[in-house]
């Protein structure tokens, strides 16, 4: 331990000074903060029929982004603190000029958190932001072509970088194959045309799964990804590829592409939620939580994060998919696996972060 | 519980009424229901409200400190000089009582808020926070008055029944009990160390390491607080704060015990074997919750300043819910009580605490005096 925490602990029993005077700053405005960026929302935008916009307005703390970076916001719904994890849609000129970012949500269905944001998140709420990260950036100067896929609300990031190439009078050329349920589905729609038609070298193809319009003529065919739709991306010979959308669309695209011998290691793509656990039934498995003196006990474990709230205990969490390290605990014993990495951990005792991490071995974690 | 229930538990109620306590096995699952759906009821209506409440409550606290401490530090009268003391000594009562322990008791886990997390909440009082967990959260709402488990009950210092064997240095625990008062942080900070085992021979200093480690970090973080930082920063005045720091950390240890003492050592507070609670049901557990703990009754400042712990019986009922709920669930807990034929145990601060001196008094005696005594 440092001096400063342990002075920090010795007069506000806390290694963070700032969380000691929080109380009181929040109680003054709650846009004030010691500890966390803080922003209002100022404007709520429908998109399509399940996607909102919230333009944000960050406080000082806030310290910018780049197109394709993502944040989490933490947001307090009847008591509870509830992160999610979402991608900046904005530009940074936007962020520039009027100090706003937004993030364009779509309504998970059954969704607790994105349910509630697009039923009662509205102008003049403060939430809490993380700052910025993710490398799911542009590269510092673009050199050749650049080919995006987006599936749904993947599209979020990608919008963010067409922003800034747009700006920059668009260096290279880019494409976007846009994969959707059905035309009512674009996220940004009407803008993406509007960017198509005013620049000659980005090229834009919308893919519905359903087919489509009878009468639009589509110049990719529609339905479920194909080699031909993976061709069409290549054709600019891209110097890089990004992919943003479910795992399963991810994993796919990456198929095709190796199929074309483009190299995955010119593959940039954003995470977009957890890779479903594989539950195996297999040997039983048991992991105690030694501060709680309760055990759970199960031949199919899912992550130490969800055996302990089904075991009834309140752990902290946050994004639920291994960024923000919110339920980072103390394993005293056993091994896991990371159920994004597919790493497994050492078998003595480490912190792990228990959102991500699966039992091999009886566990014991100081929780 | 529906009406139809009624009669078979009416038969019953003489029993337990003769002093005969035992409720049947299909008596105590029944109870076990009633206070599970109260819990469940409770659980799901937790919300903003609360989290607004304990925030206030934390940001009241916060004002009181640095008023208390900036009024110590400034003051050149003794009028001042209490004040500031006075505040203090709220700031610390608030932090050990309402805050400190309620969180720690995961009553607030569910508002997934680092800041008021059970894992991460510490406070200002000598104890070590995880050390408080294992014996306060585990050992003592697991095994409440059970004598020979719950340490708590008499702090071992303390002789509260006849369970307990007589001994000479016991005539004098009313002693033990004015210095526990006392140094009432100091005691709790000190309590897993176990030291009636160095009586026993069964001292292990090898295991006690870690505990000990933790408890003497914690404790010097306290005393550089309190009796050496800020009264440095006075400079000329450094015996002024560190008196004035002192005054306010004995008032909370006074206040403190006091509460915790009324809420197990009175009058009617039972005492158990461990016979008796061998493999116990989760519906004797809530039994044993009732007839072990005592309240008291007051304003709601009281309350507050408590810890809630003025609604004993409800909070070792139902640890984990926030403790400003207990108001609103003590009528209810009263109803069940009545109609199971349970004691509900409760009274004035003041006939409370002294049925505590007159028990600790009567127990200082031998078996064979004390059993004459009508305390």
């Amino acid at each position: 331990m440092d001096a400063k925490a342990w002075f920090n602990l010795s007069l506000f029993n806390t290694p963070r000074a700032g969380e000691y005077f929080e109380y009181l700053v929040q109680g003054i405005d709650p846009l004030w903060s010691l500890t966390d960026c803080k922003a209002r929302v100022v404007e709520v935008r429908d998109e399509t029929h399940d996607t909102k916009t919230f333009v944000l307005r960050p406080n000082a703390r806030w310290q910018g982004f780049e197109p394709g970076q993502h944040l989490h916001i933490t947001l307090t719904i009847n008591g509870v603190q509830q992160t999610r994890t979402f991608t900046i849609s904005s530009t940074p000129y936007e962020w520039k000029q009027q100090g706003t970012i937004t993030l364009t949500v779509k309504r998970v269905p059954d969704g607790r958190v994105t349910g509630w944001m697009h039923d009662h998140l509205s102008a003049g709420t403060v939430v809490t932001l993380s700052q910025a990260s993710g490398d799911f950036v542009l590269p510092k100067e673009p050199e050749g072509a650049i080919a995006y896929f987006a599936a749904g609300s993947g599209i979020t990031p990608i919008a963010s970088q067409l922003g800034k190439l747009s700006a920059c009078k668009m260096p290279v050329p880019a494409t976007l194959l846009y994969f959707a349920r059905s035309e009512q589905d674009y996220i940004f729609g009407a803008e993406l045309k509007a960017l198509a038609q005013a620049h000659k070298r980005f090229t834009l193809h919308t893919i519905a799964a359903d087919g489509g319009h009878p009468d639009t003529h589509y110049s990719l065919p529609q339905g479920m990804i194909s080699a031909d739709h993976v061709r069409a991306a290549l054709q600019d010979k891209p110097e890089w590829v990004y992919v943003c959308g479910p795992h399963p669309f991810r994993e796919q695209v990456k198929a095709l592409l190796a199929e074309q011998g483009y190299p995955l290691n010119r593959v940039k793509e954003e995470a977009f939620g957890l890779p479903p656990v594989a539950r195996v039934a297999g040997e039983k498995v048991t992991v105690s939580f030694s501060n709680s003196h309760t055990k759970a006990s199960t031949d199919q474990p899912g992550t130490i994060l969800s055996m302990a709230e089904e075991a009834g205990l309140k752990p902290t969490s946050g994004c639920r998919m291994g960024i923000c390290y919110t339920c980072k605990c103390t394993k005293k014993s056993g091994q896991v696996r990371n159920v994004v990495t597919g790493e497994l951990s050492s078998t003595g005792e480490e912190d792990i972060r228990i959102c991500v991490s699966t039992p091999v071995s009886n566990v014991e974690i100081a929780l | 519980m529906t009406t139809a229930n009624r009669p078979a538990l009416e038969a019953l109620k003489p029993a337990a009424m003769t002093g005969q306590r035992k409720l049947s096995e299909t008596q105590l699952a029944e109870l076990q229901k009633e206070f599970d759906a109260l819990r469940d009821s409770i659980k799901a209506d937790l919300g903003q409200r609360d989290a607004d409440y304990i925030q206030n409550i934390i940001r009241i606290q916060r004002f009181c400190e640095i008023a208390g401490r900036t009024l110590i530090h400034f003051s050149f009268t003794p009028v001042a000089f209490m004040l500031g003391v006075t505040a203090l000594s709220i700031s610390k009562i608030m932090d050990n009582m309402e805050i400190g322990h309620n969180v720690m008791h995961g009553q607030y886990d569910w508002m997934n808020d680092p800041k008021v997390h059970s894992r991460n909440f510490d406070w200002d009082t000598a104890c070590d926070n995880k050390s408080w967990m294992r014996t306060h959260n585990f050992e003592h709402h697991t095994f409440t008055n059970i004598v020979g488990k719950d340490r708590d009950y008499g702090y071992a210092v303390l002789r509260l029944s006849d369970d307990t064997p007589w001994h000479p240095l016991r005539s004098i625990q009313i002693a033990y009990f004015a210095l526990l008062s006392i140094f009432f942080q100091w005691g709790v900070a000190l309590h897993e160390m176990e030291t009636e085992k160095l009586r026993e021979g069964t001292f292990d200093l090898e295991e006690k390491k870690p505990y000990i480690k933790a408890m003497l970090k914690k404790a010097g973080r306290q005393v550089f607080k309190d009796y050496i930082f800020f009264p440095a920063l006075a400079g000329p005045f450094f015996w002024k704060v560190m008196l004035g720091n002192g005054m306010a950390n004995l008032a909370r240890n006074l206040w403190a015990s006091s509460i915790i003492f009324c809420g197990h050592f009175t009058e009617g507070a039972q005492a158990f074997s461990e016979e008796e609670c061998e493999n116990e049901s989760k519906g004797h557990w809530y039994y044993r919750q009732m007839l072990g703990s005592s309240n008291f009754e007051g304003g709601r400042l009281l309350h507050i300043m408590s810890g809630h712990l003025s609604y004993q019986i409800e909070h070792h009922l139902f640890p984990d819910i926030p403790a400003h709920r207990y108001a609103e669930m003590s009528p209810k807990v009263q109803e069940i009580a009545e109609r199971f034929g349970i004691p509900y145990n409760t009274g004035s601060f003041a006939k409370q605490y002294s049925s505590v001196v007159k028990r600790v008094l009567k127990y200082s005696l031998p078996s064979s005096l004390s059993s004459k005594i009508k305390a």
